[in-house]
């Protein structure tokens, strides 16, 4: 075919006369699929072993990361980590101590130990904190109530007792937790152990109520 | 429609396939969790919210808490909750038998409040943080809750439960700053939240 519509021998004179363009004309025809076909073809062997593959790991992820379908068991990694946690090393006490302190102590004394000016002491530079090990546990254990200075900043405050009621610290959390404060901010004063806490806690096993900055002065006397 | 009846067997048995695993399967394993009594402990748990903290309970709710607090201590190796200290363990569906409706809460604008009653055991810090945040908390954007509270002209003593407001938060001359019983029975409910008890389930 020409590509010159107007040699087309099958135009009238007046169809002669408007250009038609053949090609333009069959071009949707021509940009149409082949008719849909009855019955099954063979598909690419490609997408079988894909298919296969992705079977196998969604069977294995399954197995292993079920849980065995308990509904108390929430660790999906049970099966999966259960080599790596025979291997566990015990925590570092000044994670736990960081931890501990996040949680029960932040909210007054801020997590950079600065305290706030008038209403919580500072840990930071405290001369309480980097003082006697034996007063400090008393302070956590018991708590304090009336005025203290710390760092020179006078405060009328009322810490709680933490041996007691639901924000209760056992030997471990409160050395580690008075290890982590006295290390921490610049301050480096030497580590507190669990029995040392321990030691204090039967000393003060009678004691009630919070100490006053008075009763822990005269026992640093001592 | 010329396959009406299988479209709809279709359609039927996929949402059925879909409320089996959601919804039905979940309450066959869940539905019957008692309390547990932790070893060396005397105490069951859970145990309901009662008293004020029970209203506090519908407190927490009305004020809108929940949008920006979760009550949800996610796993060791799933994120840093713990590491954070806002929980010993993480939490379990036995945590919350006795809720309804369960906040879980979907936000944390916020810190987590699972225990916040063992993070913070001081009533007048609690009084102090929703009457202003700014006081315990600076820098935080958490908005203050002053129609908690009530400031009247002080008749004869200074009240018992007044907040110690200090500087630029203290009232005027003669006046204080008390609680109101919606406040008491938040904060009860605030200090009831300890979701810290050893079960033996949040190591599995």
């Amino acid at each position: 075919m020409s590509a010159d519509p107007s040699s087309a021998p099958f135009l009238s004179h007046d169809e002669h006369h408007e250009q038609v363009n053949v090609q333009a004309l069959h071009a949707p025809i021509m940009r149409e699929l082949a008719e849909p076909r009855d019955g099954y073809e063979a598909i690419n062997p490609g997408w079988t072993i894909a298919f296969g593959v992705l079977l196998f790991w969604g069977g294995y992820y399954l197995s292993a990361y079920s849980g065995d379908f308990r509904s108390d068991v929430f660790d999906e990694r049970r099966h999966a980590d259960a080599g790596r946690k025979a291997e566990q090393k015990p925590p570092d006490p000044l994670v736990i101590g960081r931890r501990t302190f996040a949680g029960r102590c932040s909210n007054c004394h801020q997590m950079d130990g600065n305290g706030r000016p008038g209403q919580f002491p500072p840990l930071a530079g405290s001369e309480w904190v980097n003082g006697s090990p034996e007063i400090l546990c008393r302070i956590v254990l018991n708590g304090v109530q009336g005025e203290v200075t710390a760092r020179g900043v006078k405060i009328n405050g009322n810490m709680p007792a933490f041996n007691t009621g639901p924000s209760q610290m056992n030997d471990e959390q409160a050395a580690a937790v008075l290890s982590y404060i006295r290390q921490e901010w610049g301050n480096s004063a030497p580590a507190i152990t669990a029995e040392q806490v321990a030691a204090v806690r039967k000393e003060t096993v009678t004691r009630t109520g919070p100490w006053t900055e008075a009763e822990l002065k005269a026992l640093e006397k001592k | 429609m010329q396959r009406g009846p299988l479209i709809f067997l279709g359609v039927f048995v996929t949402f059925l396939f879909g409320w089996l695993g959601l919804v039905f399967y979940p309450q066959y394993q869940l539905n019957a969790l008692t309390s547990e009594t932790p070893e060396g402990s005397t105490e069951a748990y859970p145990r309901p919210l009662d008293g004020l903290a029970g209203l506090g309970f519908k407190v927490y709710i009305a004020e809108g808490c929940v949008y920006c607090h979760s009550q949800q201590v996610r796993a060791e190796n799933f994120g840093t909750d713990i590491a954070r200290g806002w929980g010993d363990r993480r939490s379990v569906p036995r945590d919350y038998i006795y809720e309804n409706p369960v906040l879980l809460g979907t936000m944390r604008t916020g810190p987590d409040l699972a225990n916040i009653g063992t993070r913070q055991t001081d009533e007048t810090w609690h009084y102090l943080h929703l009457y202003n945040p700014q006081i315990t908390s600076p820098g935080s954007i958490m908005p203050p809750y002053r129609y908690l509270f009530e400031e009247r002209k002080i008749s004869g003593e200074r009240s018992q439960n007044a907040l110690k407001l200090q500087d630029e938060w203290a009232p005027a001359e003669g006046r204080e700053v008390v609680p109101t019983d919606r406040a008491k029975a938040l904060v009860a409910y605030l200090k009831a939240q300890n979701r810290n008890q050893p079960l033996e389930e949040a190591n599995r």
